[in-house]
């Protein structure tokens, strides 16, 4: 590899908000580390690897061989075309951008402005520390369904240092930029990263596995290694087992659901400690640092500027405890797993306040944590929130009748099985309807509370929010209710909010509270088309 | 209340052939074959002729509706202003949606003709934010473009997302 020092090449200063600005390192064209090739050969034959494992299982003796072939083609050609892509790619920075030139046949060239850059993460998988490389994702500032994040899947960690100084621009703002820049590329290229603020200990990493309620997931991976099972035992076993067997008995269903449901838990907190073993908080200036994880380490590297929302998540089996986790929404991030914008994943309620005033200042919202201080929903609302899960509990049930009836062996009695759930579903209608709730802080933060399942408090100011809607349905709008929903830039789930069944009234004043605030008093129009009471208490928390 | 009053601006008024064309498009061959399917049935004589009857003429009166009928209370309810601060947007017609984007917000902003749009003369106009797109759809094309430019000279140039 085109191992280079950094040559330390100031370039023309960047035209930014802050006085001072900050000088660039300018880093020479260079490849990956040629680990590449085989770090994301594997990781596109592994695409490949299970239909082909199923096909081996499934299938005849006679056809393995014509598979085997198959999928040694198949890795031959692989290999090859990433050895290409591998020659073809380059990066480098220059010029306060990052130019990322790649592609085999179509030849392709990605020049990011540094300013654009949100953010710089480093992780390892087992194979990339098997090579001593590690993997550096650059999040970029282009909202949208575009994949906008540049990836390096193999450099070595020195490179990545380099880079990360390189790409490290002064922090827009501060009074002292030149000693801030120069603090900021002392934190961000080494050992040194910032102040540690909170770590997970052991303890917090067990209850969180064992609270995680990540059952989801975890029963498809149970549900398949019970079939491959399945696939592996010679049949005639089977049929032994199922001589003894006692039959469909009631009793057997309950043994097999309570083994089905530990197995499914045990692999939850199996993979909430390989995630988030070793976490830790840190901040330096205006970044927050964000490392964990034991096979598979990440590092991310959060601007605080570029935090849109902060949620609070307290699930089902949390809650009871006074236990949550917290997310940060930041521009460019939510798109991959759910880890991704992980603030910290396990602490008490009564610890979230303390830790969001040292991390994320500017969404500590007391209202946040303050069941009294949101406004609730109208009582009509309370039937609507029942009733929506009750309808869909009916639903399943007629469907499982349905089938019930169809399949000959089956008794048709086993269809109404899902009306069990009817009681739950309730309960959890009455509980969302409780949970649901909302605020306008005095900082001009929207404060939106509600539940799904967990129980998820989102964090807004109003100065991020890109899109404001006011949703009524054809019911909603006979009981004169609503759906508010708001956006903040963030790619994933995070990204969109709603409240559902509040009153008309209160979705319609939210819509305009939330506003902008009305730079030129001449409104174009005749009419109220700039409020009066709204606007003046809010004027001076605008953006600057 | 002021926002619950509607936005005063309409769509033109020809997006409403291009929307009942459209619909057109789409609906006809799916009834075609619904009909043939139960054309065929009854001449299986698996199919009463009176059930097949009042099946044909659900299908038709359905495929009106949507034609006919939907198109014309898309274009009542789509409504829009180009504010000084805030688009504000309110399209549906069983569910009705209010969108207020600020302008502050909007990162870049687009007028676009598809085939049968420019037959008409009309063109979209699609406003790109942080956090996704929306789309003024069906405006004339000179009141599309006037509308493009108003809207990239309120949201000017963002420093900060």
């Amino acid at each position: 590899m085109t191992e280079a020092a950094p040559t330390g090449d100031i370039a023309e200063p960047e035209e930014s908000a802050s006085v001072a600005a900050a000088p660039t390192v300018s880093l020479p064209p260079r490849r990956q580390h040629p680990a590449y090739i085989i770090i994301s050969a594997v990781r596109s034959l592994r695409a490949l690897a299970f239909p082909l494992l199923i096909l081996l299982l499934g299938g005849g003796r006679d056809g393995n061989s014509v598979i085997l072939g198959f999928g040694a083609a198949a890795a031959l050609i692989g290999v090859a075309s990433r050895a290409l892509a591998w020659w073809q790619f380059r990066y480098e920075v220059s010029n306060g951008e990052l130019r990322v030139h790649s592609g085999v046949l179509a030849r392709q060239d990605r020049f990011v402005p540094l300013e654009r850059i949100q953010a710089l993460d480093t992780g390892e998988t087992p194979l990339q520390r098997l090579f001593g490389v590690v993997g550096v994702r650059i999040e970029t500032a282009a909202g949208g369904a575009a994949a906008s994040d540049v990836r390096l899947d193999a450099i070595t960690g020195a490179e990545a240092d380099l880079l990360r100084a390189s790409l490290a621009v002064a922090p827009t703002g501060s009074p002292a930029a030149g000693d801030a820049a120069r603090a900021s590329t002392a934190t961000v290229d080494g050992s040194d990263r910032g102040e540690l603020i909170r770590t997970l200990s052991r303890r917090e990493l067990l209850v969180a596995g064992a609270t995680s309620g990540r059952i989801g997931p975890a029963l498809a991976v149970v549900s398949f290694g019970f079939q491959l099972i399945d696939d592996i035992v010679p049949e005639r076993l089977w049929e032994r087992v199922a001589m003894q067997a006692p039959g469909l008995t009631f009793r057997g269903i309950i043994a097999a659901a309570l083994v089905f449901g530990l197995a499914a838990w045990l692999l939850a907190v199996g993979s909430t400690l390989l995630t988030y073993s070793g976490f830790e908080v840190r901040r330096g200036g205006d970044r927050l640092f964000v490392s964990y994880g034991l096979l598979d380490r990440r590092r991310s590297t959060i601007p605080l500027n570029r935090v849109q929302a902060v949620t609070i998540f307290e699930g089902m089996l949390r809650q009871p405890f006074g236990l949550a986790s917290i997310r940060v929404e930041s521009a460019g991030y939510g798109r991959d797993a759910a880890g991704s914008g992980m603030l910290f994943p396990l602490l008490r309620r009564a610890d979230v306040a303390d830790l969001l005033a040292q991390t994320v200042p500017a969404f500590a919202s007391a209202a946040a944590l303050d069941r009294d201080a949101l406004s609730p929903l109208p009582r009509r609302a309370l039937s609507r929130y029942v009733l929506g899960g009750v309808w869909g509990v009916l639903g399943l049930t007629a469907v499982a009748l349905a089938i019930a009836a169809l399949v000959p062996s089956v008794n048709w009695r086993w269809g109404l099985a899902p009306l069990i759930f009817l009681p739950f579903a309730a309960l959890l209608g009455l509980l969302r309807f409780r949970d649901t709730g909302w605020a306008i802080d005095d900082a001009a933060r929207l404060i939106a509370r509600g539940r799904i399942v967990a129980r998820t408090t989102t964090i807004a100011p109003r100065r991020r929010l890109q899109r404001r809607e006011v949703v009524r349905g054809p019911l909603q709008r006979r009981a004169r209710l609503a759906t508010f929903r708001f956006a903040v830039a963030a790619g994933g789930r995070g990204g969109q909010t709603e409240i559902e069944h509040l009153d008309e009234a209160a979705a319609f004043a939210l819509l305009e509270q939330l506003g902008p605030t009305v730079r030129h008093r001449t409104s174009p129009r005749p009419g109220p088309a700039a409020s009066p009471g709204a606007a003046p208490d809010l004027s001076s928390l605008n953006q600057a | 209340m002021v926002s619950r009053l509607p936005p005063s601006e309409h769509l033109d008024p020809r997006a409403r052939t291009l929307w009942r064309l459209s619909a057109l498009f789409q609906t006809v061959p799916m009834a075609i074959s619904i009909l043939a399917g139960v054309a065929l049935l009854v001449w299986l004589d698996r199919l009463p002729l009176p059930l097949a009857v009042v099946i044909a003429v659900a299908v038709l009166a359905f495929a009106t509706l949507i034609v006919w009928t939907v198109p014309d209370l898309l274009w009542r309810r789509w409504r829009y202003d180009i504010g000084e601060n805030e688009v504000d947007l309110q399209h549906g017609w069983l569910t009705v949606t209010r969108t207020l984007i600020p302008m502050t917000r909007v990162q870049h902003v687009d007028t676009r003709r598809g085939p049968l749009q420019r037959r008409f003369g009309l063109a979209s106009v699609v406003l790109f934010t942080a956090a996704g797109a929306s789309e003024i759809p069906a405006l004339a094309d000179a009141v599309a473009d006037a509308a493009r430019d108003r809207i990239a000279a309120l949201a000017n140039v963002q420093e900060d997302l």
